[in-house]
């Protein structure tokens, strides 16, 4: 858990930081320029020098965390793009005579290509093994960076890049460097805000839910890692430009402990934070590493294991942890805050959530009464166990069709055969006449069939209307956008919903922060605004008390019938159950048993026997 | 025999379980009611000392554990079947068994526990459960669900438990497996072990147990004779019956 | 027969990265800076008592220094990071490689060191018509030695059961009634062990250097992942592989400056067909 939530509070003293941070940055040289006038023995340039240094840093770093703490993933290759931005420069200079400042330009294609290429590679596999993959590339480029000696110059790397006169000097090259990191970071910054930064988080906080609300999670991790690659060699590029050469050992995956401890030094969960990382790596390595360079590795290592281990957020957070650590020790507790008791049901306002714009089903070509979903001899087994055997359904556009059986008869099987959360070993779902068979299950839920989960799938981290901003974001397409920001959008229809539901108290608060059964009202909610055509309900009322849960099926029921949803769920209380649906399938060990009108199902024999009065003869 | 006080979970900052105090006698059986999410299942690792959160006394014949870990709790007489029938599904059944194999713990013997003297061993829990024997060097993991309940009931016996936690047993199993469970507790209770059984499926567990504790979001509202319970108004409420 | 004799130190680092993964659900970054522990203490030790007893009492030594390092790392580091993301585990241990990587240089010096074979197994042996180092012969003897009895210990001891019991539900095992910290240190103690093993028998072939850990690391990675990792004869399996295919690839004049990539390329490709290796299960 590297990112943390932080109140509005804190955003005000972040602003105010970075805002220094840059005022700083930018008075760098007259600064130093002061120090050196005033302590005539040192030289000024070496503080223009690191703090160069310490900019490029902070670029790689940055483009780091956008992998890191924007979208979790751990990567081991990101030296390895930093030394081919290098590379660019320095072998297109050295070969093609090209100047460096137009080998500058060429970086980011460089790394975007070898990025691209090489993520798609290591992105056939998701976390740890993502990882692993990582390094293997990783060491992969660096083998051919040291060894294919015809073309990289081997062992030796590429030497004596010559720079423009007007670079020359320590300021101008402070600045023309500085501009071009700050100019990459507003691309990024502006990225991080944008729908498809909301995307990320999604995908950060909650793999599966982000693949409900339509979200194709392999798609965007390439998009990010082929971006991260890219400005990271353009980091590179920066340092051959600012260092005149480029050699094998940049690659090396040990290598990227620098970015790495910059990152988490700076903070991952802020976007200036591995900046100020940067700094204070570069002053530590500058006034350690000269008279103390083996103790500096044990420095890093000690940096890391105390981020990692106690305090989470990095510098950023550092004000927030000395807050609690003082609360701590003064056994104070924490201040008051909004306490979600879990029954925002009661409050929902069931007019007022037909009426909110956004949830509005899709156009589909299915007319009222014509089959939407329709399952074919549909059968999935798990080792020897036959979770789902042979069953045929038929779900009619604006029904509500429940589906009842004891647990183990394979319903959440088939909702997630459905969803596309698993594949199916035989059979077919056509949903409007499209086959959707073994899609993944972004697409299905693009296709109009959105899905509230059985354990309450949120995004614990974003807060209660982010969770609906990027839910209606993503469904409607909105998150490949790079641009504009994901908080901006949707604000109003998603806050409309939230009050609607009961839960506008809590809108900036941490979803994860609610109580149970609050939750699960923010979990109906994301699947209403999905403005899906069919609604699949795992257990939509799972720990609600009878009224909420009462509240809420009058809520499913009123929404279905004025918006033209159509309903596929399954649920335990069978009050819930006669009270809602006007069809009712019985699953039993994987089959289905019998289907028919609420009626019919009460007064079928068999159907008692195995469920509804299973136990009367018991002991 | 169990005696829990005050015991109070908390996941990160969000609290799950508030102040649940319950006792089982030996030989006596108290079943937990509730709605999923109303905090069932928590309780039970809580008291099992499982859970890093838990705050609360929790004492077996007698002495305080509240400070023990888990391991500890479970030599000391605490046995737990968790909820689907969870076993070790990479190990064979033989192996299942002998995971838990503890002798009878707290040798002082009291007159209660040791009404049956002899204490459970393999042999004794396939003569229980006569396929178990037949599996025994089978995979847990390609068993159905029915005989992994039988394993993680026989599991929970090897440790010769004065009290047995009980999770869930009947959930998604056949109705005939879900008698004979029904009767293998009723045994069980007259062998003097205490049980303390969370269910949802509350006409099973009022037919066999003898008190009843009823939850809702993570507080014990009502408790009562389970004879009472079956007809109350707290049930009819809380599980919507 | 290079490429077995490096297939089997490769297999006994691998085993042991697997192993601790295998139970532990942790990617080990600090494997390789055990293995550099003990391949440092064993030359210490073998150069200063000689050729006759000074590699086995450098054994002893290594693996007990080791062992104890990692009681260390697992009690400080790990423990706290088992019910985290992968993501605070890689980097949580990945620290200790930076931290172990500062100290080695610190004790031990940056210079490479080297030493004999002990005295019972230097010199070579005719076989067949071909000439085989008796060491390297040692060397895929205690390999496959270390392969049954690790292979006994988890299928033929109550330890080896509870470990395998805690692959898959820890929980439920420390609920009946099993120490699972204490089993939890144990196996990364005979993890930490394994790469002792591993450095004790690579130090009188190789030179010994401060890059010994990432360059080791990276090759245990393979193996396991290529072999899947948490299994036993996927090590052995993808030791082999990527033994063989390394010497064979430094055999080939033309290809010997590209032996290493050949191995990433084999582990990439593996990974892209099956990501959770050839031996490995699919994680959930």
């Amino acid at each position: 858990m590297i990112t943390r939530y932080l109140g509005p509070a804190d955003a005000r003293i972040r602003w105010g930081i970075a805002a220094f941070f840059i005022l700083f940055a930018a008075a760098v040289p007259p600064l130093a320029g002061l120090y050196g006038q005033l302590n005539p023995d040192i030289s000024s340039r070496f503080e223009i020098y690191l703090a160069t240094s310490a900019m490029i840093l902070a670029l790689w770093a940055i483009s780091y965390n956008l992998m890191l703490g924007y979208a979790g993933m751990v990567s081991f290759a990101h030296a390895a793009y930093f030394g081919i931005g290098a590379y660019t420069v320095g072998l297109l200079f050295q070969r093609y005579h090209l100047p460096v400042l137009e080998g500058l330009l060429l970086t980011p294609i460089a790394g975007a290509l070898v990025g691209l290429a090489t993520g798609l590679v290591a992105l056939r596999a998701v976390r740890l093994y993502f990882s692993l993959l990582t390094l293997a590339i990783s060491q992969l480029l660096f083998t051919i960076a040291f060894n294919w000696v015809a073309v990289t110059g081997g062992d030796n790397g590429v030497h004596g890049i010559t720079i423009p006169d007007q670079l020359s000097d320590y300021t101008p090259l402070y600045y023309f460097v500085a501009g071009v990191v700050g100019l990459c970071l507003i691309v990024m910054f502006v990225i991080t805000r944008s729908p498809f930064g909301a995307a990320l988080a999604a995908i950060r906080e909650n793999r599966e839910r982000a693949r409900s609300i339509g979200i194709n999670v392999k798609m965007y991790e390439l998009a990010v890692y082929t971006l991260a690659s890219t400005f990271a060699a353009i980091a590179g590029g920066l340092f051959a430009v600012f260092q005149q050469e480029a050699y094998p050992e940049m690659l090396y995956w040990t290598q990227n402990a620098q970015p790495v401890v910059v990152a988490l030094l700076g903070g991952t969960g802020s976007f200036l934070g591995p900046a100020i990382g940067a700094f204070i790596y570069t002053v530590l390595q500058n006034t350690l590493s000269k008279n103390y360079a083996n103790q500096f590795d044990i420095i890093l290592g000690a940096i890391v294991l105390v981020v990692v281990l106690i305090v989470p957020g990095g510098f950023a957070s550092l004000p927030q942890f000395l807050t609690n650590l003082r609360n701590r020790f003064r056994r104070e507790e924490e201040p008051a805050r909004i306490e979600s008791t879990g029954e925002a049901m009661r409050e929902a306002d069931l007019a007022r959530v037909v009426q909110v714009q956004a949830v509005q089903a899709a156009d589909t070509p299915v007319e009222r009464g014509e089959p939407l979903l329709v399952i074919q001899d549909l059968s999935k087994s798990f080792g020897g166990l036959r979770a789902v055997q042979n069953v045929d359904l038929t779900v009619h556009a604006g029904d509500r069709h429940a589906i009842i059986g004891p647990n183990g008869a394979g319903k959440s099987t088939l909702f997630n055969l459905i969803s596309g959360r698993l594949k199916p070993d035989s059979g077919k779902v056509l949903f409007g006449g499209r086959d959707i068979t073994g899609k993944p299950p972004h697409l299905i839920a693009k296709a109009g069939i959105g899905r509230a989960f059985q354990i309450t799938m949120i995004f614990p981290k974003l807060t209660v209307l982010q969770n609906l901003q990027y839910a209606m974001l993503a469904h409607r397409g909105y998150t490949t956008r790079p641009f504009g920001f994901a908080n901006r959008m949707f604000r109003a229809e998603a806050m409309e919903l939230i009050e609607a539901v009961g839960l506008g108290r809590y809108a900036a608060l941490p979803a994860g922060q609610l109580g149970h059964g609050d939750q699960r009202a923010i979990e109906l909610a994301i699947s209403l605004a999905l403005g899906s055509r069919l609604v699949l309900l795992d257990e939509p009322t799972a720990g609600m008390s009878q009224y909420e849960t009462q509240k809420a099926m009058e809520l499913v029921r009123q929404v279905a019938a004025e918006k033209g949803l159509t309903l596929l769920f399954c649920e335990h209380d069978m009050e819930v159950v006669f009270g809602t649906a006007r069809t009712v399938t019985v699953m039993y060990l994987g089959r289905v048993l019998t289907q028919g009108t609420p009626e019919e199902i009460r007064r079928n024999p068999e159907v008692r026997k195995i469920y509804l009065g299973e136990l009367e003869e018991i002991a | 025999m169990l005696k829990v006080a005050g015991l109070n979970v908390r996941y990160g900052k969000s609290h799950v379980v508030f102040d649940l105090d319950l006792t089982v006698e030996s030989g006596q059986m108290l079943a937990l009611l509730g709605r999923n999410g109303a905090g069932k299942t928590t309780s039970l690792m809580g008291i099992l000392g499982l859970l890093p959160g838990a705050q609360g006394r929790v004492a077996i014949d007698g002495a305080d554990v509240s400070r023990w870990p888990a391991h500890r709790r479970a030599q000391s007489g605490l046995a737990y079947v968790p909820s689907g029938a969870r076993c070790f599904p990479n190990l064979t059944v033989a192996e299942n068994l002998e995971i838990a194999a503890r002798r009878r713990a707290g040798s002082n013997g009291s007159s209660s526990t040791s009404s049956r003297g002899t204490s459970w061993t393999k042999e004794r829990v396939y003569e229980l459960f006569p396929k178990l024997g037949e599996l025994q060097a089978n995979m847990a993991g390609g068993l159905s669900g029915g005989e992994r309940q039988m394993l993680a009931v026989g599991r929970a016996l090897m440790s010769n438990p004065k009290v047995i936690l009980m999770d869930e047993p009947t959930e998604g199993l056949a109705p005939v497996i879900v008698q004979s469970i029904g009767r293998l507790v009723l045994e069980l209770k007259q062998t003097g072990v205490g049980i303390l059984l969370a269910e949802q499926n509350h006409q099973m567990a009022l037919k066999v147990a003898d008190r009843a504790a009823f939850m809702e979001k993570g507080r014990i509202v009502d408790e009562m004779p389970a004879a009472r319970a079956i007809n109350s108004e707290v049930l009819h409420r809380i599980l919507g019956v | 027969m290079g490429g077995l004799s490096n297939a089997a130190y490769l297999f006994i680092v691998a085993v042991g990265l697997s192993l601790v993964f295998g139970a532990l659900r942790v990617i080990n970054m600090a494997h390789g800076s055990l293995y550099m522990i003990a391949a440092f203490v064993t030359v210490v030790v073998a150069n200063r008592l000689g050729l006759a007893l000074g590699f086995w009492v450098g054994l002893l030594a290594a693996v007990i220094v080791t062992g104890a390092v990692g009681v260390l790392i697992e009690i400080v580091v790990l423990r706290r990071v088992y019910r985290e993301e992968h993501l605070i585990q890689l980097l949580g241990t990945y620290a200790v490689t930076l931290i172990v990587a500062g100290a080695v240089r610190i004790i031990f010096g940056s210079n490479y060191r080297t030493m004999s074979p002990p005295q019972l197994f230097s010199g070579s042996l005719s076989l067949a018509g071909y000439r085989y180092s008796v060491y390297s012969l040692f060397m895929i003897g205690a390999a496959i030695m270390i392969a049954v009895g690790v292979n006994l210990m988890l299928y033929r001891t109550a330890l080896g059961r509870n470990i395998r019991a805690a692959v898959s539900d820890s929980e439920l095992l420390s609920a009946s009634g099993v120490n699972v910290a204490r089993l939890f240190t144990t196996v990364f103690a005979i993890g930490a062990g394994l790469a002792a093993l591993g450095g004790v028998i690579v130090a009188p072939s190789q030179a010994v250097g401060t890059s010994m850990d990432s360059d080791v690391l990276v090759l245990a990675f393979a193996i396991s992942v290529i072999g899947g990792l948490g299994s036993i004869i996927g090590s052995a399996v993808g030791a082999v592989l990527v033994g063989e295919i390394y010497s064979f690839g430094l055999v080939n004049p033309y290809t010997n400056q590209f032996a290493l990539a050949f191995v990433f390329i084999i582990m990439t490709a593996v990974l892209t067909i099956r990501p959770w290796g050839l031996f490995g299960r699919a994680e959930q």
